[in-house]
């Protein structure tokens, strides 16, 4: 498949090099211009900017001809009422005098987003927007540039944008140097927590899971007392550029006060000591958890087939299937299944705890979380960049995105929250169903009504001990040892899952081989160059000490 | 494109010694209907099998998006090594290969013994049906096969377990069991290919003329001597076709297969993983162009190898049997 996705790309590429001449090694606008070629003269010269009259409060740019702005939404399926609610869309951008353009936004219906977005990128297309993230290689895709820099479009192209997001911003998603993304300004937690069944835990008088002793003691109970159920369905998953893990794991995020997020590598970062970068996997802590998730295989609270289950933890939980779940994640997802479970199961209950109370340390999104990137395709970056400041910054745009047509799908209740106009379940287009979350904006934001009172208390909770992201800022730079991360990442693969699903027979054999074979795959060089980079980071940044409380 | 080529060879065939002497152009004036039904098979082969040959060279660069394919700076042999610092090479290959073999093996000589019984068969509406019967798997999209290997495995709620569970048996826990995937991926891949393969030599089976076998039956020959010197010997030519035609395949494996029923299971690695595999996952999140293409290359080269050899094999011992 990987195969024939390479040659399919070669030979979109030299199809273009043969019209169009390939060995370009200039600037993104010549390779922009180049690809632009082919599909007759559709495009303006971008970089056209500065000689309009500047009475237009918005921005400088002419846009006396009319264009398209072809925008990209990836992984995820669309609804019903999308083409309306899009085709409404290009209807405004293109009645609007300062945008002139006809705005043609889709979304790709497939689970395998990152794979997608590779394809995307590489065939060539003309996309003018496309989503864009930390989890989904934003750095990588930067570092190789397949992405325009903003730099300079912003501030003329789209100035209110430009001030909107800020400095700290902007400065955390550059990459070598450079903006490739226009990142979202809703700030956000999204800790990963553990989700229960609290009927069930009321019905055999289990104790409330608050520390990992409890959560043990829940899942026991559960084990001995509903045999119809299983505990827990965990499973082997990919944590974007940290590799494959088993989900367990999440769990641990109770216990250690990681940087920010976890660390690749089976290295450790501390949030009070950021200065001090530690050998996690050759460490007993880390003996001690497999250890402990050996235990918990054993005593069979998921599947001795875990490692081959597909099926997600959150359908399975919705279907009553099992009991709990050890790494539910964001405020968001659990509002969301609050809300679902009072119409599918009204007679469930349920809790999460989201593992930054324990250590009472939260920290809110990275800035390259979330956020929309002009690709090296694009035929009209300033337009496109223009098009994106409505969407975030005019009520009228936003509204009609985010939330469909008012008086059809929604409306605004009199104290201001977000409430469905018929049966959600059946809306045409639920709330944010156009996926446009890097858009979000607080000032335009519509709460619902039953789950916005949860957000805002767990919001609020965590606004009560949120410390500074701490690793917003640092993008790891791969290429000098791109061929030992690939090498070791399979090695991770193939052992690091297993181990954390206990469904080994010796922890100790089983770790001593995780690091030999990582060894022989180059961990070495590997941890020696992240260290470094970090600590340049650190330093550069003067990251000090800190403590929580 | 078979046809494209029988009309090259009968083109050459009809102008005989003349095409010497006048060369390639009375060769063209003299057929050009024929050189006109070439040009659509040249230009696929052209289009899909030459031209991208020339990303060959991405092996040997660093892809960025803005230097393209040959703009990117070029970093030599530096993209196979990730290939080689596994350490795994050996036994990925090894892999590929044996489960290659075995997949050859097994399937033909199940494909030709079914074939037989078939044709032999009496009932008409009993051989049609078997076929289809036999056919069907070949239509499960492996991402379906994973759901029902899943479903059979499991350990707790798998079918499999069930039954020994009823019988009083031990459970058997074939995700920690590397050892039994080399058989449950050989019966996969015979179960969704025997069908297919069967039908081509079915119709080489009917091909032969009844006359050989009435003439043998007179001689007082029983079946299973007419099928030892009249099907079998008949039989070789589309055996070494297909032969042929899988040994250029031989570095490939079959990832969908290999993918989607051993999936993220780590365990089984050692046992199960091939070239394909292992390129995939390790490629899939780094996006290297350049390492890929790399891999590609190597299973290529050693496709390439195979298949000359094989070829070179068969045109010693059996001069009109081989490929070219």
């Amino acid at each position: 498949m990987f195969r024939k996705a390479i040659y399919a790309l070669l030979a979109v590429c030299i199809a273009a090099s043969t019209f169009a001449g390939c060995t370009s090694s200039g600037s993104p606008s010549t390779a922009s211009t180049a690809a632009s070629s082919a599909p007759a003269a559709s495009s303006t010269a971008p970089a056209a900017s500065g000689e309009k009259a500047p009475e237009t409060p918005a921005s400088s740019v002419d846009v006396s001809k009319k264009v398209d702005v072809i925008m990209w939404m990836t992984g995820g399926s669309s609804p019903r009422d999308f083409e309306r609610v899009s085709a409404e869309l290009s209807k405004m951008t293109q009645n609007d005098p300062t945008l002139n353009c006809n705005l043609q936004f889709n979304i790709f219906n497939d689970s395998n987003t990152q794979q997608k977005m590779t394809l995307m990128l590489s065939s060539g297309e003309p996309i003018d927007l496309l989503y864009s993230a930390g989890y989904l290689s934003y750095p990588l895709f930067a570092n190789k540039g397949a992405y325009l820099a903003l730099d300079e479009l912003v501030p003329t192209a789209a100035p209110a944008l430009n001030s909107y997001v800020t400095k700290e911003m902007w400065d955390a998603t550059r990459v070598n140097g450079n903006i490739y993304m226009v990142p979202c300004m809703w700030e956000e937690w999204v800790p990963y927590g553990f989700l229960w069944r609290e009927d069930l835990r009321k019905k055999h008088n289990l104790p409330e899971p608050t520390t990992i002793e409890t959560i043990e003691a829940y899942m026991q109970g559960i084990k001995e007392k509903e045999p119809d159920i299983l505990v827990t369905a965990e499973m082997p998953s990919n944590f974007g550029v940290i590799g494959a893990h088993f989900t367990s794991w999440d769990i641990l995020d109770m216990k250690y006060k990681w940087a920010d997020w976890r660390v690749p590598y089976g290295l450790y970062i501390d949030y009070e000591d950021p200065t001090k970068v530690l050998e996690w996997w050759e460490s007993d802590e880390f003996r001690e958890d497999m250890l402990m998730f050996k235990r918990w295989a054993d005593a069979g609270y998921w599947s001795k087939s875990a490692l081959a289950n597909t099926e997600t933890k959150s359908d399975q939980f919705k279907a009553g299937k099992i009991a709990c779940d050890l790494g539910f994640n964001s405020p968001n997802g659990y509002a969301g299944l609050v809300d679902t479970i009072a119409t599918t199961h009204p007679d469930w209950e349920v809790g999460w705890l989201p593992y930054y109370r324990p250590k009472q340390l939260a920290t809110p999104n990275h800035a390259t979380q979330n956020g929309y990137s002009v690709p090296l395709t694009s035929q009209n970056p300033e337009r496109a960049l223009m098009v994106l400041e409505k969407l975030i910054l005019d009520k009228d745009y936003y509204r009609l995105s985010q939330y469909g047509f008012e008086g059809e799908h929604y409306q605004e209740t009199e104290d201001g929250f977000y409430e469905y106009i018929g049966d959600p379940d059946a809306s045409g287009f639920p709330r944010e169903g156009a996926r446009l979350w890097a858009l979000r904006n607080e000032e335009f934001m519509l709460y619902p009504k039953a789950t916005g009172k949860i957000l805002k208390e767990l919001n609020d909770e965590f606004r009560g001990y949120t410390y500074p992201n701490i690793w917003t800022g640092f993008t790891e730079d791969s290429n000098p040892y791109q061929a030992e991360r690939a090498a070791v990442m399979n090695v991770q693969a193939q052992y690091l899952p297993a181990l954390q699903a206990g469904l080994v027979a010796d922890v100790d054999a089983a770790i001593t081989e995780l690091i030999d074979k990582s060894k022989v795959a180059g961990l070495d060089k590997v941890r020696e160059e992240y260290t470094n980079q970090w600590l340049a980071y650190v330093e550069e940044h003067n990251i000090g000490k800190t403590t929580v409380k | 494109m078979a046809g494209a080529v029988k009309a090259k060879e009968s083109a050459t065939k009809a102008t005989g010694r003349a095409k010497k002497k006048d060369g390639f152009v009375a060769e063209f004036r003299r057929n050009k209907v024929m050189f006109a039904m070439l040009i659509p098979v040249t230009v696929y082969f052209l289009l899909n099998n030459y031209l991208p040959m020339a990303g060959i060279y991405l092996a040997f660069t660093k892809f960025n998006f803005v230097g393209g394919i040959f703009g990117s700076p070029f970093v030599g042999m530096e993209n196979f090594k990730f290939l080689f610092s596994s350490g795994k090479l050996l036994k990925l290959t090894a892999n590929t290969l044996s489960y290659n073999v075995m997949f050859i093996l097994v399937d033909h000589v199940l494909q030709i013994t079914f074939a037989i019984i078939l044709s032999r068969l009496g009932s008409r509406i009993f051989t049609k049906f078997t076929q289809s019967v036999m056919f069907l798997p070949h239509f499960v999209s492996f991402v379906i096969l994973n759901v029902i290997v899943y479903n059979i495995f499991n350990y707790e709620v798998g079918f499999l377990n069930g039954i020994l569970t009823s019988l009083g048996q031990q459970p058997f826990d074939a995700y920690n069991t590397p050892g039994a995937w080399r058989f449950i991926l050989l019966a996969l891949h015979v179960w969704k290919g025997v069908g297919y393969g069967t039908v081509v030599y079915l119709a080489t089976i009917t091909g032969i003329s009844t006359e050989l076998y009435e003439a043998a039956d007179i001689d007082g020959a029983n079946v299973f001597q007419q099928i030892r010197y009249i099907t079998l010997p008949l039989l070789v030519p589309t055996f070494i076709i297909l032969l042929l035609m899988s040994l250029g395949r031989i570095m490939r494996g079959q990832f969908d297969l290999f993918y989607q029923t051993v999936g993220n299971v780590g365990t089984l690695y050692d046992v199960t993983d091939i070239l394909d595999t292992f390129v995939y996952r390790s490629l899939r999140l780094e996006f290297d162009v350049g390492m890929g293409t790399a891999a590609g290359l190597y299973q290529s080269v050693f496709g390439f190898i195979v298949i000359m050899s094989a070829n070179a094999a068969i045109k010693k011992y059996q001069k009109d049997y081989a490929l070219f």
